[in-house]
């Protein structure tokens, strides 16, 4: 996909409260205006500003959007990972096949969707919506492997998310002093640019919720 | 208008009146959406005695129906019942005869894969327990159906042969639910949909159950427990159907067996059949509370069929006011608002 159709999809289809949750995440850290007022800023006015700011990305850093992408959706597998729990091993004379644990089942999902050559704005938003809820439920769980997780779109708290991505620590590099993952002290750089595409796409999935007449989450 | 207006006499009732001298009242039926319209005319009167009047309203509402006078009273706290337009609803499929033809012949399709699943059922489980090992499928499907053709002829089950099939119902809802947990299924799918469909069948016997069984022992019981000693058990398979399991099973079965290709449209999956299952309780739970209120079975019945009747003059007069005008377009249109209707 390209950043317009990203964006197009994303941002521009937003509804009024949802654009207003994004406006709040993004201009507080990441995007500022010069001449306008928040209350001035229309879903177009920051669906250009988006634009714009992928543009500059790609003329500092040299990647274009697709390689901006791909490393989201790496970096985004690499930590949850992690938190997945293994299918037990079975020793050949077991007759069963081991039980796959329910959160291994739908990791595995995702990564389906992620070797997809070139994938739609809509398996972005499915790849991104089974790895944030399995990241969720490992949150909730002091980061401690997970067999079943939380699938509900409710569970999602992005705060908290990009609260604990900020900490994500290297795992097997030893050093001294901890490294964080992320920097993102500079504006125009891969890991910030992660986590502006991570907050549009948990936007746009809390906003599309299935809310049901009478059933409640 | 959107004040509440308390109406005590009829003459209040007047400045409603359109052009043609009649009152027009719109039924809302589930989730507020506009169901039906009925049309009220009001004899010309000059007497002021408002059991009189009242009783020229009612006599203009039910022309063919019969009501009595002592019904006035009932009907009278019968609308003040906000929940009333739920239970007297035609959208429930399996609530006529007629309309239960389509589930019934879905049902018999997937006859031979259930009756397999349950056999295997009874070999994964070697201890009884809470599955149930004496099951009739088919003597559940053919005895509802029954029983809806019977009380279309008005000589309707009896409280006892209606119980058989309440329990008879629940029984295989039981062992749908255990296959499911299990894992036994080879086509689940088949099990959900068999399982929301018993699910509708069986909120509607409950239902007609409990209106018999409270009209016949109302007087020996009194105050104490107005419903059968078993209504507890069977209300017990909602909560089963809104435990964490069985929401998991739903979830898991439309990520990775069904062909919905995205995590939205799985939501939408899970989350409407987790509606069904809140709603059919309601209803359940919504007819007790009519029963009690209106107290009579006669003028149950009579709303009832009123309210059916009248829906199919009321949907034709709909059609014609929304100024349908191809006679093709409108035989359609009816046939499929008559089919959501569930009218005989």
């Amino acid at each position: 996909m390209d950043c317009k159709e990203f964006i197009h999809e994303t941002v521009m289809t937003l509804s009024d409260d949802g654009f207003d949750h994004l406006k709040e995440l993004l201009l507080e850290e990441y995007l500022t205006f010069a001449f306008f007022d928040d209350t001035e800023i229309s879903k177009s006015i920051l669906a250009e500003k988006i634009f714009d700011y992928f543009e500059k990305l790609e003329l500092k850093t040299g990647k274009d959007f697709d390689k901006h992408l791909n490393s989201y959706i790496g970096d985004l597998d690499a930590i949850v990972k992690r938190c997945i729990a293994k299918t037990p091993q079975t020793k050949k004379k077991d007759a069963v096949s081991a039980d796959v644990p329910r959160a291994r089942k739908y990791y595995e999902k995702a990564c389906s969707i992620k070797s997809f050559r070139s994938m739609s704005v809509r398996q972005l938003l499915d790849y991104t919506r089974l790895m944030m809820c399995l990241y969720m439920s490992a949150i909730n769980n002091q980061h401690a492997e997970i067999k079943d997780f939380n699938y509900s779109v409710r569970c999602l708290n992005i705060e908290q998310i990009i609260a604990n991505l900020e900490n994500e620590q290297f795992i097997g590099i030893k050093t001294i002093v901890d490294i964080k993952r992320f920097d993102t002290k500079e504006l125009y750089d891969r890991d910030t640019c992660i986590f502006i595409l991570a907050i549009i796409a948990l936007t746009k999935i809390m906003d599309d919720q299935i809310q049901g007449d009478y059933y409640h989450e | 208008m959107s004040k509440i207006i308390e109406v005590s006499i009829l003459d209040q009732l007047k400045p409603f009146l359109n052009d043609k001298n009649v009152i027009e009242i719109l039924i809302r039926g589930k989730n507020r959406r506009i169901k039906a319209f009925q049309k009220v005319a009001l004899n010309d009167f000059s007497q002021s005695e408002t059991k009189e009047l009242l009783e020229k309203v009612l006599n203009t509402l039910n022309k063919n129906t019969g009501l009595n006078e002592k019904s006035l009273d009932i009907l009278k706290s019968v609308v003040k019942l906000q929940n009333v337009g739920l239970v007297l609803n035609g959208l429930n499929l399996c609530a006529t005869a007629a309309a239960f033809v389509v589930i019934y012949n879905e049902l018999k399709e997937m006859k031979a894969s259930i009756m397999q699943a349950i056999a295997k059922l009874e070999q994964v489980v070697k201890q009884g327990n809470d599955v149930q090992n004496e099951f009739e499928f088919n003597k559940v499907l053919s005895e509802y159906t029954d029983m809806l053709d019977r009380r279309k002829l008005e000589k309707p089950y009896s409280e006892s042969k209606m119980r058989e099939l309440v329990d008879g119902e629940y029984n295989v809802l039981s062992l749908l639910i255990s296959v499911l947990q299990y894992d036994i299924a080879a086509d689940k799918g088949a099990m959900i949909t068999t399982l929301y469909s018993l699910l509708s069948m069986f909120s509607v016997s409950l239902c007609y159950f409990d209106e018999q069984y409270y009209f016949n022992n109302r007087e020996a019981l009194g105050d104490k427990e107005k419903w059968h000693a078993a209504h507890e058990r069977w209300m017990s398979i909602y909560d089963t159907l809104s435990e964490s399991w069985f929401i998991e099973l739903l979830q898991d079965y439309g990520t990775f067996d069904s062909t919905l290709d995205s995590t939205i449209s799985v939501d939408m999956y899970y989350i409407a059949l987790m509606d069904q299952v809140y709603e059919l309780r309601q209803e359940v739970l919504d007819n007790q509370d009519l029963i009690q209120t209106i107290g009579d079975i006669e003028s149950l019945h009579t709303l009832r069929n009123w309210n059916n009747d009248d829906i199919k003059k009321t949907l034709e007069d709909a059609l014609k006011k929304a100024g349908v005008d191809d006679p093709e377009a409108i035989k359609e249109y009816e046939e499929e608002m008559k089919k959501q209707a569930a009218v005989a």
